[in-house]
């Protein structure tokens, strides 16, 4: 029957015919489609073919008349629109027209065949002349007798033109509007006709007003007039339901029941298009609700029951359709209007085509499940030799009559009556039919589609609603795999929101997919879940898909809780799936359900556990409380009970260990090794536990054994930081304090610390601080035993960078400096070793410790050389054995750190100055000042002693005792340098260093803050622009001062020489620049001068120089001293020659005073040289008490000034 | 005829769901309130983007089912009331009046010292009050 409604989808279009001239039937044809209103148009090629337009004669209306067969006639709207044209135009040649007798005659014979064929009906004719160009005269005359002759008015006979493009046009254009307006006419007129007698209600049968209440509204449909044609199919409808409401249902046979409701259907499914084409959708909305709740409760026979269903879901699933179409293509979305004339309320769902495809695919489910019970019937009953005579092949059975009737048995006589089927045949009929649908595949494309629009918006509840129908239709379909898939996607939902009997519906059918796919796992779990939940009320079977899972109430619970129990025990088999074996556990097939934190199955089985300390010393016993409940609605007893833990050892099972508490139950009765739980109480046992390694002892796990091949492992949670089951939160009364004693419960730990066996060892790590950096520092670490004896040892002795970092100290990269270590471990050679130049190597970091009896101590040193100033963190480990007796199996474990700070020990600077009063005139360095960059460290005169001055200071805290202090020359050959004092070999050195044996005595001691110098001739060979002079190295050694002596370090370092080394710094002294100096100046004067008393002093002025050098010299007066000699000249100095400038000066003051200044100015290279104030200067003693030679020492002079 | 009344927590969890239907079969009203927190949800979020009616507790008719329909009222801690209805046409006094009263019996059975907030209604003598209610619905009240 949808294949009808595809020709009541579309308004039905007005038909024309055309006949003669078919060469431009094709033309025509195509224009009038386009035309607005289009036109369907009937093309007959000749005129022979005209008596297909012929319709039956027909009968007047009679009231005595019985009642119709049917309602409305099975092919009257096809007929109309294909075959009954509203106009029918002739075509005629002009030649034909205008031509001789005979040509005119046929004319004539034609015309007389159409109105014969026409005769009695109300079609309206056209007739076309059909000339080629508008050329031509016209024989008015014959025009006339044509008109007469076709009875036609002028306006129904035009000329059509076609040869000329403009011409055709028009003509088409008139035939056109010609045909489209005869067209409405006729229409209204049949209309008018059918109208006027149901106005005149000549019959007696309600049906018949149907079906002219049904006609006059297609016609004005085929006039557009939609306003109308609604109202009539509305009027058509409300008589059908009177036809209905007059007899009952129940007791009409199935096809009459059928057919009215075919009926109905076609009536409903104009009036839904027709408003919702005119944007009239709550309205459609509303017809569409009156509908489908009235024919709801027609349902008619029982045997026919999956027909009416069939029906109803069909209803759904058009208007639905038909919905979605029209907000396709709507451009706004309709608003409910609840506010329409008191009537009842559209809610937006309504207006939503998922809502109809829903209810659509709901009512199939209920097709299906009458179908079942009417197939039972059928087959119970049927004869087995019966034959399906609808079946049969196509020329005994012939189309139905009516709309909604049986096809007809064509061989069974020529009235509509004899033809019908009886009503067993038809319903034999119907049953076969529906036996090769497929309900299931096309309920779950409805669910599918419902989906997919409830998903667009957003009804996420509404999707898992049809996910779960999905899933039943899948199990209905014995596709327990897609089943299993679906409703596993909606149970999450269910148990987060606490739906409890939602998802007992869902798991009731789980368990059933598991059951029948043989999955002997997810059948427990599924079952488990089941039987866990916190149901209060009995779930009743799925309300679409009917009993195919039983209730499920208490009894019932107890039963599968049993039957679970037995199967996971081994004493029972499942029965599985048709024709499968049934499922039995056994070693290779086992079931290991594992329950986490988060799994739904926590409600089964859920174990909380709680040390009773927080830690425990190793080889100690710990008691640890279990708190296990289950929801599960009997009593559950488990064979064995294993409780994990991280360490293996620790792990305990009912059958070899025992509880040492357990509530509420004596120890003595029952099975030790099995464990009885209570539904909804907790039971509380207590193990004792012995940690064998130190470190974290966690329980992990709780492995509770069904019989041989069944076990759930569940993982334990702490009872202090113990959460509530996520789901069924919502639940009174399900949840209870695990504990009695609420500090374990509150605080409870799963977790706990095994700490290691006390050492009753101390280790010391001792050393004078702080340490200076390049000696080897000496710490002294002591391993004194305070209670064990030890048996064996070992000591870890490493050290780190301590965190404070060091202020002052400028880092150009402080990645590169943290990788390189501040220092390093040393021990000394166990033996001389002559190769080494250190009596130290590194240290391995492991030291073995030999035994020690109780009150004993051992002890080692370890050095520390620091290679920067950088305090670190020493540390020590010490781990051993114990000789007592048991307390030998335990590593015992001690650990000492300690801080140790370091400081620089010696500063060491130097300086170049040159000898007193002699300079030279150095020329680059006057080209350095002048461009003032890249000062070289110095710039000394070629072979000419320069004065080095190195001065060490001491900073640290602690005097240094200096055993040398040379200069290594780089290069003896480029530059000589010996020290201040000492004569000139080169091996000898001041001091007797290298042994260090002879006594204490030997070096210089430098306190604190000291500041030590020495003084070295450098003597350059070669002029360089750097040259490297050498190192200075200085060799020292911690003071051992005798205050320090006094101090508690020097009591464990054995007061050996050995033990403190010396330490040799080495300092690179800085490139000089070496050039040799055109002239060299040297003054030459007394130490000091007496009062009055005249000396001389002489600036001697030497030319280095192979050239003649012309040299200037002003002096500078003083008011000190008078003097005699030239004040400025210019004099000329020969090639390695000297040139003397003499003064005689008497003193006029006495005390410290300057002496005349002497510029000397060296034309040639443009330089000039005054020597620096200070050097210049002198001290004059009075005159005439004091008598220099007199005294031995300056000083003892000065001392007899200050008495004087 | 009112089928099925229930009572719904602020988490969506169900707090209360009693059904009046002959048949026995609750399943099928687990499912359509269930299903009406979706129209629940989407009528406050409309009316909230709206900005109207945010006083408005009663929601009116959610939507139907093919046999029922069903009415929404939700309070102001978000705890949602539903109730299904076989008839066609109610008044919406009437339903508004139903629903004042469900949800005075709740304030009095939440405020009851034993019952925990959140968790499933037991309460036997609060199942009689929806009872009497659900009895009274339609008739005008005594003066």
């Amino acid at each position: 029957m949808v294949e009808d409604m595809e020709e009541l989808r579309t308004p039905p279009v007005p038909l024309v015919a055309l006949v003669g001239c078919p060469e431009y039937h094709g033309a025509i044809s195509l224009y009038l489609h386009r035309e607005q209103p289009p036109l369907n148009t009937l093309a007959l090629p000749d005129f022979a073919k005209l008596p297909i337009l012929g319709g039956k004669d027909k009968k007047p209306i009679d009231a005595r008349m019985p009642p119709p067969l049917g309602i409305l006639k099975h092919d009257w709207l096809t007929k109309h629109r294909t075959r009954m044209p509203a106009v029918l135009a002739v075509l005629l040649d002009r030649d034909h027209v205008y031509g001789d007798p005979t040509q005119w005659l046929q004319v004539c014979t034609h015309l007389d065949n159409v109105k014969l064929v026409l005769r009695g009906r109300n079609v309206k004719l056209v007739v076309a002349i059909v000339q080629p160009t508008s050329q031509g005269e016209i024989n008015e005359e014959r025009l006339a007798a044509l008109r007469k002759r076709a009875e036609v008015d002028a306006k129904c006979c035009i000329v059509f033109i076609t040869h000329e493009p403009s011409e055709l046009r028009r003509s088409l254009a008139r035939l056109g509007s010609i045909m489209g307006e005869l067209a409405t006419i006729f229409y209204r007129e049949e209309g008018r006709r059918v109208k006027l007698r149901v106005e005149k209600k000549s019959y007696s049968s309600l049906e018949l007003s149907v079906r002219y209440n049904f006609k006059i509204a297609v016609y004005a449909e085929f006039r557009r007039d939609w306003v109308a044609a609604l109202k009539f199919y509305e009027t058509a409808y409300s008589l059908l339901q009177e036809v209905i409401s007059s007899t009952s249902m129940e007791l009409q046979p199935v096809q009459r029941v059928v057919e009215m409701k075919a009926v109905a259907e076609q009536l409903h499914f104009k009036i839904s298009n027709l408003l919702l084409h005119g944007g009239k959708e709550t309205e459609a909305v509303r017809w569409f609700r009156e509908h489908a709740s009235w024919y709801k409760q027609m349902m008619g026979p029982f045997e026919g029951a999956f027909l009416h269903w069939a029906w109803v879901s069909r209803q759904f699933q058009v208007f639905g359709e038909l919905l979605q179409n029209r907000l396709a293509t709507a451009s706004q979305t309709p608003t409910p209007n609840n506010a329409m004339r008191g009537q009842p309320a559209i809610s937006e769902r309504e207006l939503q085509p998922a809502y109809y495809h829903h209810v659509s695919a709901v009512y199939m489910v209920k097709r299906r499940l009458a179908f079942q019970a009417s197939l039972v019937a059928f087959e119970t009953f049927e004869e087995s030799n019966a034959v399906d005579v609808l079946a049969g092949p196509p020329e005994e059975v012939g189309p139905p009559v009516y709309v909604g009737q049986a096809p007809r048995l064509l061989k069974r006589g020529t009235d509509n009556h004899s033809q019908s089927p009886t009503e067993t045949e038809y319903m034999r009929h119907s049953i076969l039919l529906e036996k090769t649908f497929k309900h299931s595949v096309i309920a779950i494309a409805l669910f599918k589609k419902a989906h997919e629009l409830y998903q667009l918006m957003e009804a996420g509840r509404t999707c898992y609603l049809l996910l779960s129908d999905m899933g039943r239709e899948y199990f209905a379909a014995k596709d327990y795999v897609t089943a299993m898939r679906i409703l596993n996607s909606v149970v999450g939902i269910y148990r987060e929101e606490g739906w409890v009997v939602l998802l007992g519906s869902a798991l009731t059918y789980l368990r059933e997919c598991a059951r029948r796919l043989g999955l002997a796992k997810e059948f427990a779990v599924y079952g488990f879940e089941l039987l866990a939940l916190p149901l209060s009320a009995p779930i009743s079977h799925g309300y679409v898909s009917g009993s195919e899972v039983d209730t499920f109430g208490n009894l019932e619970r107890t039963q599968i809780h049993q039957e679970l129990v037995e199967f996971l025990l081994g004493a029972r088999n499942i029965p599985s799936q048709e024709g499968e074996s049934a499922m039995t556990l056994s070693s290779a097939l086992p079931v290991h359900l594992e329950i986490d934190l988060l799994s739904p199955l926590r409600t089964v089985l859920s174990v909380c556990v709680a040390f009773h300390s927080q830690s425990v010393r190793l080889g100690k016993v710990t008691r640890l409380t279990l708190a296990i409940l289950t929801n599960l609605p009997s009593p559950v007893v488990f064979d064995e009970v294993e409780i994990l833990f991280n360490q293996s050892s620790c792990n305990f099972s009912t059958l070899k260990n025992n509880f040492v508490e357990d509530d509420h139950e004596d120890l003595g009765s029952g099975s030790m090794s099995s464990l009885e739980l209570q539904p909804r109480k907790w039971k509380r046992v207590s193990i004792d536990v012995i940690a064998e390694e130190s470190g974290k002892l966690e329980c992990l796990a709780v492995v509770a054994h069904f019989g041989p091949h069944a076990t759930i492992r569940c993982q334990v949670e702490s009872m202090g930081s113990r959460e509530e089951i996520p789901f069924w939160k919502s639940e009174p009364g399900i949840d209870a304090s695990p504990l009695a004693d609420p500090m374990l419960a509150s605080l409870g730990q799963k977790v706990i610390q095994v700490e290691e066996p006390e050492a009753l060892v101390d280790i010391s790590l001792e050393a004078p601080s702080p340490g200076l950096v390049g000696e080897a520092f000496p710490v002294c670490i002591t391993i004194s035993s305070a209670g064990h004896s030890i048996q064996a040892g070992d000591l870890e002795v490493y050290f780190a960078p301590s965190g404070k970092s060091e202020g002052g100290e400028l880092s150009t990269s402080p990645t590169t400096e943290s990788e390189v270590s501040p220092a390093e471990l040393l021990v000394r050679h166990s033996g001389d070793n002559p190769q080494s130049k250190d009596n130290f190597e590194l240290f391995a970091g492991l030291v073995e410790v030999p035994e020690i009896s109780t009150g004993d101590s051992w002890s080692t040193v370890i050095y520390v050389r620091w290679l920067e100033p950088k305090a670190i963190i020493l540390m020590a480990t010490f781990v051993y054995h114990a000789s007592e007796e048991g307390a030998s199996k335990y590593q015992y474990r001690l650990h000492k750190s300690k801080e140790f700070d370091c400081v620089e020990t010696l500063a060491i600077e130097h300086h170049y100055m040159p000898p007193f009063r002699r300079d030279a005139l150095l020329l680059g360095n006057l080209d350095a000042d002048t461009t003032g960059g890249q000062v070289p460290a110095a710039t000394l005169a070629l072979k000419e002693s320069t004065i080095l001055v190195v001065t060490l200071k001491n900073k640290s805290p602690v005097p240094v005792r200096l055993f040398k202090i040379e200069v290594t020359e780089e290069d003896r050959s480029r530059c000589v340098v010996h020290k201040s004092g000492a004569v000139l070999k080169e091996e000898e050195s001041i001091e007797p260093s290298n042994d260090f044996t002879e006594g204490a005595a030997v070096g210089i001691v430098v306190a604190p803050e000291e500041i030590f110098t020495q003084l070295f001739w450098v003597y350059p060979l070669v002029p360089s622009n750097s040259l490297s002079v050498g190192t200075i190295s200085v060799l020292w050694q911690r003071a051992m001062s005798s205050d320090s002596n006094a101090n508690a370090s020097e009591a464990t370092i054995p007061n050996d020489k050995k033990a403190v080394d010396s330490v040799n710094n080495q300092v690179p002294l800085a490139t000089i620049m070496v050039e040799s100096p055109p002239l060299v100046i040297t003054l030459d004067c007394p130490p000091h001068a007496v009062l009055g008393e005249a000396f001389t002093m002489t600036t001697k002025v030497q030319n280095m120089t192979n050239t003649l050098q012309e040299v200037s010299f002003s002096v500078v007066d003083t008011a000190g001293f008078i003097f005699s000699g030239a004040h400025s000249d210019t004099v000329s100095i020969l090639p390695r020659g000297t040139h003397f400038l003499s003064y005689n000066l008497v003193p006029l003051a006495s005390g410290i005073q300057q002496l005349p200044r002497v510029k000397i100015n060296s034309a040639w290279y443009s330089a000039s040289f005054q020597p620096s104030p200070l050097s210049t200067q002198i001290f004059v003693f009075p005159y005439p008490r004091f008598d220099p030679a007199r005294y031995s020492s300056i000083d003892e002079a000065f001392g007899s000034l200050a008495i004087s | 005829m009112i089928v099925c009344v229930a009572v719904v927590g602020h988490n969506n969890n169900p707090l209360y769901l009693q059904s009046f239907s002959d048949d026995g079969n609750t399943l099928k009203f687990h499912y359509i309130v269930h299903c009406s927190l979706d129209v629940i949800e989407e009528k406050v979020s409309n009316s909230r983007r709206a900005g109207v009616n945010l006083n408005e507790t009663f929601l009116g008719l959610l939507y139907p089912t093919e046999d029922f329909k069903v009415f929404g009222y939700i309070s102001n801690t978000k705890v949602k009331f539903v109730m299904v209805t076989t008839d066609q046409d109610s008044r919406d006094a009437d339903l508004r009046n139903f629903f004042r009263r469900l949800h005075a019996a709740y304030v009095d059975a939440a405020s009851n010292p034993f019952h925990v907030p959140g968790k499933r209604i037991t309460s036997a003598v609060f199942a009689e009050q929806v009872g009497n209610i659900v009895k009274s619905f339609g008739i005008p009240a005594p003066v």
